[in-house]
């Protein structure tokens, strides 16, 4: 140590602690506020020293200082202020939010951050852009605004549930993220009503997410709901909306006569006789199907606050019409949140009640349409409608389901009640004690009937229902959350510490009963009631599981520089063995970042205002399986008959692995954050690595281990990596003109890296020929079929064909204008050797771009989103070209005909694909499913100038259109199709769903999901 | 903040910390057998086989997959039992080409019968086990030959099925413990008899005779003799075959039934389960069709006889028996069975509902012509002797529930026959055949001729008495005829190929298909396995 430094070190100190001596020095104390009420943590500092403090619990603080000193008073989020002490011993100060940096602070779990201190990848959206959203389900306003947060909505049915993928598939199970309301953990938003959001946060990265352990593998969405302001006296705010679904694109499908010749050409192809007579009949089932609908969206909202406390009450009511005939959806939801102070003591309470009607048609794109031969009604049939009679018309068959899906009744009622407490009491100065406790509630009740219907003779199992039969399906889950924590946070001179300890036990206990009676005396009965004797069959059960966890949080910062996380957490679960402790997982994440624009020698005028850097590692664990797995248990379900006598059996039907664990996800990321021109440009960019291991997956097994079906192993691995980029630009001047431009981008590249065996995905036709694989080295669900070179256009074309030289048994039966299938082992064969990579359901990238603008009194948005790159499994064109039943889709009066319609890739006309296999999957069936879609457009006006009256606060009127156009190649209803049984968590409550399935076994395949409609909305929001 | 003040908080903080304190502690691993949660839904292997009540369920549960639509109840039907040269089968996308020995890997019908098979092997290897770790208060040592007989009885009967179809498949005799038990090695058709073969020795030692009425169709030691001298019999083992089947027709409880009650055999209520009966399968009527097994409501209870329908009943377009089959009746004046086998045009004959056969079968003959073929027609297992008319029998069949006899008496006295024909005992053999013509009201055979002679009437005995039950593929395939019958180039059916329907590559290729393809998904899931040969 050279002389000079030591001294310095040495004198300098000393000369301060001098200075304070002989200073003149008071005591000053008081109280630190905003306009919601006390704020603590706030940093004071005697300006031109190192002398400070920070505010309590209550906003109390106390500071040394001399007595002509000017104290600094700063606060993340908003505006310093310095104040001169000039003698005084009370200096109470109100800190006003700075608007630039308001959105800069993030909920991170258990507390919040300052945006510029965060090291994990974070997307924020807030209040205003959800608005913009008319929707059933908030889940929709994520949908193009953040950065690797893809979401599919299943279709456009009114209540469809919302896949929301965040950074890529990452599990062969569950690809839900966590939601976590207020503090309370829940498995879906779709009870949120999205009026009531204040924001929007997804924790994408392991290091942002480990807070959350093993539920959060697939990355953690956390809404903020309104809790009103203190200090604020009465509002009342209402939000009226209106306006219609409208169908916006339709399928173009043969009239009556081109079908009766289409049907006729299969029948000569075949070696039929061709000879149908066209009946005259021509009914257009997709226009009875497809019509109009009316949507109602009406809320309103009390809120204010006294200096303790404040308050936020809410009520919503929406109903809508989908464009489909029979399915209607109304959500009722009820909120009352507050927060009050009581002493060294804070409470935030949440409490919300949901409740969501369901009138849901499972027929509706079923097969594509019913032949147009068919009469639209049928007086003399019970129940009012036919379907084809295969006596009148060869080779075609199968139900009516526009007529199903008028005869058959299915109402679903879900019920919701969320509530959510979080106490928090200071210790000391900086040192705080809370316990969040969260109970959520629902259940569901569902109504199946089916009437008694005769629609005709042809396909008698699914045409005739002699006796009527109803199910009945009860519900309920109760899931409770205790987390106590304590906190110290305090800054020692350039040291910022935050500490965080906490545990979690969370219990979701599930009782599912259901009931299915047949043959009730009228179909006027739809309720088991008293029909005891009526009982065919009962289902249900009760599903419990807990999990036990302890967490440790450590944010630490030098000098506004130099950031640090870690994150452990340790779990212990119900879902796995305690046995040689496989249900105890331990989790480590850590994330460090840079803040180079707070050094020294940043230039004050560089382009760039804030410049971070930041990187991360971690771990996660996760358990996304159902309960009792690895239980060895008999199923009491193998009953026999002796002697004509039913007997009941039992029998381990299933196998189980006794020893699954936790899956383990392990991400690496780097990111930038950027702030420039005034911090008018703010930028984001993210590049991340993430390893999925020992994924939970169904193994097959082998048929001699004399299981049925699958066991869950720890089998699986997926491999996700991407690059993610998220801009903004705010144009604030003032002005009368000012707007603000987002745009996300994200890129996602996909592998499975290790599985045991291949895995089929979802049928995509009668036979079960599936379309999409999952196998290792590809992408998640990649398509798997034959690749054609179209089709032979002549025999001459058939015999020089050099891919089926050594295929005698398929020369045998291909014909001019049957598919060429492309020879890929080039053996002279095709075989199932020749079955390769047909498209990928995975996009290259996804994007979004939002703008907000306001002129004057008028405001508008727009938001568009899209996704490139991907493509689709049209199995439509499967029903709609090859199967025996239903109508055929337009193109087919493009088929190859010898000899007069030769010029052409349509394949000839079959029954089922004749016998040179057609219908087989191929890339017949694959189209490119990129899109770009105008998804909402609004424009407002403020009101409030031109009613100026003093008990109108506010009053704007708005048009809304949702889906305004889309630009795609996609020749379905429309190309976000999701997976067709895009679903929930599973089945509800575990009791199978026609319309859940496998979200990710079925991604990009098409089986004929629900149009979107376009809406037109038109409202007013005032408050008073 | 003065003194009192500073006491208090410094109470309420220790207040704090206790509570805290008591917060956390539920947190640590004390407290984590509330983790241990068991499901409440159904009952743990641990807790099951603890009483007699509770291996009488598991045996039933094993008895499940066999009679389950995924084999008995459908599947074989629809593929294995129809390949013989009795039935010329309407081709029907996938679901008729195994039937047409077209079949490839990964084809329909040979998918669901081998799991099924070894599910039920699994279950009788774990009452096995289990009840060889339960004392004599929980089994008392009857009971225990009951139920652990009936799980080697089973467990045989699995086996034989599996050999038998299959031909090369893993023989699994405990409950899965290791990798190595998961991926089990195959063994060759000859090693899957013996092993059969070893099983139901130790079922006949332990079963019972009879079984009372309410248990009536359970394997009895008299059914698991026959069974073993039916395996005998496929082995070559001809001595042994004739030791364990005269000691069936010894026992004295079988007899044939009289020629009028001869399609009884095929019947469904109070004609089930008669004298004729070795051993039969257990189905009951059923208002619903639901494909699976192993959940409620699934058909597991009823045979479902599409497969046995005429074509214009049968959902998928059915199958014409071919007409050397009706030529073996006629050439020996053999009325009694010829009615009861085949449905055709004979002065008297009749269709559903006792309507006459012309104006019952119009359809079906015009099917028929259409197709170029005669108008022959499966009676047995099709519901005509049911009374019932078309109109009030849907498609699947599944309102009948026939039980399905596996072993007759009859067929008890033909393979005697065979094995002591195939001895040397030519003389004992006729006598045989003719207990069984006799039955059927037709001439006897007079003179006792060359083994080839004597062999030759066996086969055609078989054919007028077995016909439609089961048992002529594998017949001719022991018999090593299936490719005279069945090979390229066969013209018997009235210079037609036995599958004719089905095109110039419906037919039997030596080397390939005696026996089955293992299944594509059990090659992927199992490493060790090798496919059969010629696929």
């Amino acid at each position: 140590m050279n002389d000079y430094l030591f001294k310095k070190l040495v004198w300098v100190p000393a000369l301060l602690f001098c200075s304070i001596l002989i200073g003149q020095e008071v005591t000053i104390s008081g109280t630190v506020s905003d306009d919601t009420g006390p704020l603590p943590g706030v940093n004071i500092i005697e300006k031109g020293t190192t002398n400070g403090t920070t505010t309590d619990f209550d906003g109390n603080y106390t500071i040394t200082a001399e007595s002509g000193a000017t104290l600094i008073f700063s606060y993340i989020g908003y505006l310093s202020q310095e104040v001169s002490v000039n003698g005084q011993t009370s200096i109470n100060v109100t800190l006003a939010v700075d608007a630039q940096s308001l959105d800069e602070v993030v909920i991170v779990g258990f507390g919040s951050q300052a945006k510029v201190d965060v090291t994990g990848a974070i997307s924020q959206i807030k209040q205003e852009e959800i608005r913009q959203i008319v929707a059933a389900d908030p889940t929709n306003a994520l949908q193009g605004r953040l950065a690797g947060v893809q979401v599919e909505s299943g279709g456009g049915g009114p209540g469809a549930p919302t896949n929301v993928i965040v950074r890529g598939i990452s599990s062969l199970t569950n690809t839900f993220p966590l939601y976590v309301v207020d503090g309370a953990v829940v498995d879906d938003i779709t009870f949120v009503n999205p009026k009531d959001i204040i924001d929007i946060q997804v924790l994408k990265d392991a290091t942002s997410a480990a807070i959350y352990g093993t539920r959060a593998a697939n990355g953690v969405v956390i809404i903020s709901t309104n809790r009103g302001s203190v200090n604020s006296s009465p509002k009342v705010s209402v939000d009226i909306r209106a306006g219609v679904n409208t169908v916006g694109n339709t399928i173009d499908l043969l009239n009556g006569s081109e079908f009766v010749n289409f049907l006729n050409q299969a029948s000569s192809n075949g070696g039929g006789p061709g000879n149908l007579v066209d009946p005259g009949i021509d009914t257009d089932f997709q226009d009875l199907s497809l019509n109009s609908g009316t949507i109602q969206d009406v809320g309103f909202n009390i809120s204010g606050g006294g200096e303790d406390s404040s308050y936020y009450f809410s009520a919503n009511y929406y109903d809508e019409e989908g464009i489909v005939t029979s399915t209607d959806f109304q959500r009722i939801n009820v909120r009352l949140n507050s927060r009050f102070n009581l002493g060294r003591f804070k409470f935030e309470q949440s409490f919300s009640y949901n409740q969501r009607d369901l009138n849901q048609n499972q027929f509706f794109g079923n097969n594509t349409f019913e032949p147009p031969v068919v009469r639209a009604s049928n007086p003399d049939n019970d129940g009012g409608f036919e379907a084809i009679d295969s006596g009148q018309f060869f080779g075609s068959g199968g139900t009516n389901n526009y007529a199903l899906a008028q005869l058959l009744d299915d109402q679903t009622t879900q019920r919701n009640v969320l509530g959510n407490i979080n106490v928090k009491y200071e210790i000391l100065e900086g040192l705080t004690a809370g316990l969040n406790f969260g109970a959520d509630y629902r259940s569901e009740y569902r109504n199946f009937f089916n009437p008694t219907f005769f629609l005709s003779p042809t396909d008698a199992q699914v045409n005739q229902n002699p006796l009527n039969d109803l199910t009945e399906v009860r519900g309920e889950i109760l899931s409770t959350n205790i987390e106590p924590t304590i906190n110290y946070k305090k800054r020692f001179g350039k040291h910022d510490v935050d500490v965080l300890l906490g545990g979690a036990r969370q219990q979701i206990d599930n009782n599912i009963l259901a009931v299915q009676v047949e043959g009730l005396p009228s179909n006027s009965i739809t309720n088991v009631a008293t029909f005891a004797d009526l009982v065919l069959n009962t289902g249900g059960g009760r599903f419990l599981s807990r999990l036990f966890s302890s967490f440790g949080r450590l944010y630490y910062k030098y000098d506004d520089k130099y950031l640090f996380s870690a994150i452990l957490r340790r779990d212990a679960s119900s879902r796995f063995s305690s046995n040689g402790d496989r249900n105890v997982g331990s989790f480590a994440s850590f994330s460090g970042g840079w803040v180079i624009s707070n050094e020294d020698w940043w230039p004050e005028d560089s382009l760039f205002n804030t410049l971070k850097l930041r990187a991360g590692y971690g771990e996660l664990g996760s358990q996304n399986i159902g309960d009792f797995l690895f239980q060895n248990v008999l199923s009491g379900n193998s009953g026999i008959t002796v002697n004509n006598n039913f007997l009941n059996g039992f029998a381990v039907v299933n196998g189980v692995d006794t020893n699954i664990s936790f899956e383990t996800a392990t991400s690496t990321s780097v990111g930038i954050d950027a702030s420039l021109l005034n911090n008018k440009l703010t930028f984001s960019a993210d590049y991340f690595i993430r390893d999925n291991d020992d994924l939970l997956v169904p193994v097959t097994q082998p048929g001699s281990l004399g299981i049925s079906g699958q066991i869950t192993q720890n089998a699986a691995s997926v491999r996700n990596k991407g690059f993610e980029l998220q801009a903004n630009y705010d144009h604030n001047t003032g002005g009368d003109f000012n707007f603000n431009v987002g745009l996300t981008f994200a890129t996602i590249s996909n592998e499975l890296t290790a599985l045991p065996n291949p895995i089929p995905g979802t049928g995509v036709d009668e036979e079960g020929n599936t379309a999409n694989r999952f196998e290792v080295g590809e992408e998640i669900g990649f398509f798997y079929g034959f690749r054609n070179d179209g089709i032979y256009r002549s025999q001459a074309e058939i015999d020089s064909d050099p891919g089926i030289a050594n295929d005698p048994a398929r020369r045998g039966v291909v014909q001019p204008g049957d598919f060429r299938r492309v020879d890929i082992n080039g053996d002279g064969i095709i075989n199932s050797e020749d079955l390769t990579n047909i498209g990928s359901p995975v996009p290259d990238f996804t994007y979004g771009i939002n703008f907000n603008g306001t002129y004057k009194n008028w405001d508008f948005g727009l938001n568009i989103n899209g996704v490139q790159g991907n493509e689709i499994y049209n199995a439509t064109r499967f029903n709609g070209t090859f199967f025996l039943d239903g109508n055929k889709l337009g193109f087919n009066r493009n088929a190859f005909v010898l000899g007069s319609n030769e010029n052409t890739n349509i394949p000839r006309p079959t029954f089922g694909g004749g016998p040179a296999g057609n219908n087989a999957p191929s890339d017949f069936f694959v189209e490119n499913g990129s899109y770009l879609r105008l998804r909402s457009l609004e424009i407002g006006y403020d009101l409030t100038k031109a009613i100026n009256l003093p008990w109108v606060n506010s009053a704007r009127v708005f048009y809304n259109m949702q889906n305004v156009f889309t630009i795609t190649d996609y020749s379905g209803y429309d190309p976000e199709i999701g997976s067709f049984i895009a679903a929930g968590p599973g089945s509800f409550l575990g009791f199978p769903n026609p319309n859940n399935g496998a979200p990710i076994l079925g991604r990009g395949v098409d089986l004929g999901s629900q149009p979107r409609p376009r809406t037109f909305i038109l409202g007013i929001q005032a408050s008073f | 903040m003065n003194k009192i003040e500073k006491m208090k908080f410094k109470k309420s903080k220790i207040l704090v910390l206790v509570w805290l304190m008591a917060l956390f502690t539920p947190l640590s691993s004390c407290d984590e057998d509330k983790l241990e949660i068991v499901n409440p839904n159904t009952v743990s292997q641990d807790a099951f086989f603890s009483s007699e009540s509770d291996f009488r369920l598991a045996v039933n549960g094993m008895i499940h997959p066999i009679t389950a639509v995924l084999f008995w109840g459908r599947v074989v039907h629809t593929g294995a039992l129809q390949r013989s040269d009795a039935f010329n089968v309407v081709p029907f996308q996938q679901n008729t080409t195994m039937a047409t020995l077209i079949g490839q890997p990964g084809d329909r019908w040979a998918v669901d019968m081998l799991p099924q098979l070894y599910q039920t092997i699994r279950r009788a290897n774990t009452i096995i086990e289990e009840a060889a770790e339960v004392d004599d208060e929980v089994l008392s040592s009857d009971i225990r030959g009951e139920i652990v007989g009936q799980a080697y009885y089973m467990r045989a009967f699995a086996h034989w099925y599996l050999g038998a179809f299959y031909g090369n498949v893993p023989i699994v005799l405990n409950v899965a413990a290791s990798s190595e038990d998961t991926f089990p090695l195959q063994s060759t058709q000859t090693e899957v008899f013996n092993a059969v073969i070893a099983d139901l020795t130790e079922a006949a030692n332990t079963l019972p005779a009879t079984w009372p009425a309410e248990d009536a169709g359970r394997p009895t030691s008299g059914a698991a003799l026959a069974l073993r001298g039916k395996t005998n019999l496929f082995l070559g083992n001809f001595s042994a075959a004739a030791s364990d089947l005269q000691a069936v027709v010894n026992s004295g409880t079988y007899a044939l039934l009289p020629a009028a009650q001869y399609e009884e055999n095929f019947g469904t209520g109070d004609t089930e389960n008669n004298a004729e009966s070795v051993f039969e399968l257990q189905f009951a009527p059923q208002d619903n069709f639901v494909w699976g097994a192993d959940v409620p409501q699934t058909g597991s209870q009823t045979n479902f006889h599409i497969d046995y329908s005429p074509p214009t009943l049968s959902l998928d377009p059915g199958h014409f028996i071919n007409p050397h089959i009706l030529q073996v009746f006629e050439d020996n004046g053999d009325t009694v069975r010829r009615n009861a086998t085949i449905a055709f045009d004979y002065p008297g004959a009749t269709g559903y509902g006792g309507l006459p056969f012309t104006e019952d079968f119009a359809a079906d003959i015009s099917s028929a012509a259409d197709f170029g073929v005669e108008a022959l027609f499966t009676r047995k297992y099709s519901g005509m002797d049911s009374g019932l008319t078309r109109a009030e029998i849907p498609g699947f069949g599944q309102i009948l529930g026939n039980n399905w006899r596996i072993i007759r008496y009859a067929d008890v006295l033909l393979m005697l026959a065979e094995a002591l024909n195939e001895t040397g005992d030519q003389a004992g053999a006729v006598a045989l055949i003719n207990q069984v013509r006799e039955r059927a009201l037709i001439d006897p055979i007079i003179t006792v001729g060359s083994q080839q002679e004597v062999f030759d009437a066996i086969v055609d005995e078989r054919i007028m008495e077995l016909t439609g039950e089961g048992h002529r593929f594998l017949d001719l395939v022991r018999w090593g005829l299936a490719d005279d019958v069945m090979g390229q180039g066969s013209t018997i059916a009235n210079g037609r190929h036995p599958k004719s329907l089905a095109g110039p590559t419906a037919f039997f290729t030596v080397n390939q298909d005696e026996i089955i393809w293992i299944p594509t998904q059990e090659l992927n899931a199992n490493p060790n396995l090798v496919q059969n040969p010629g696929y």
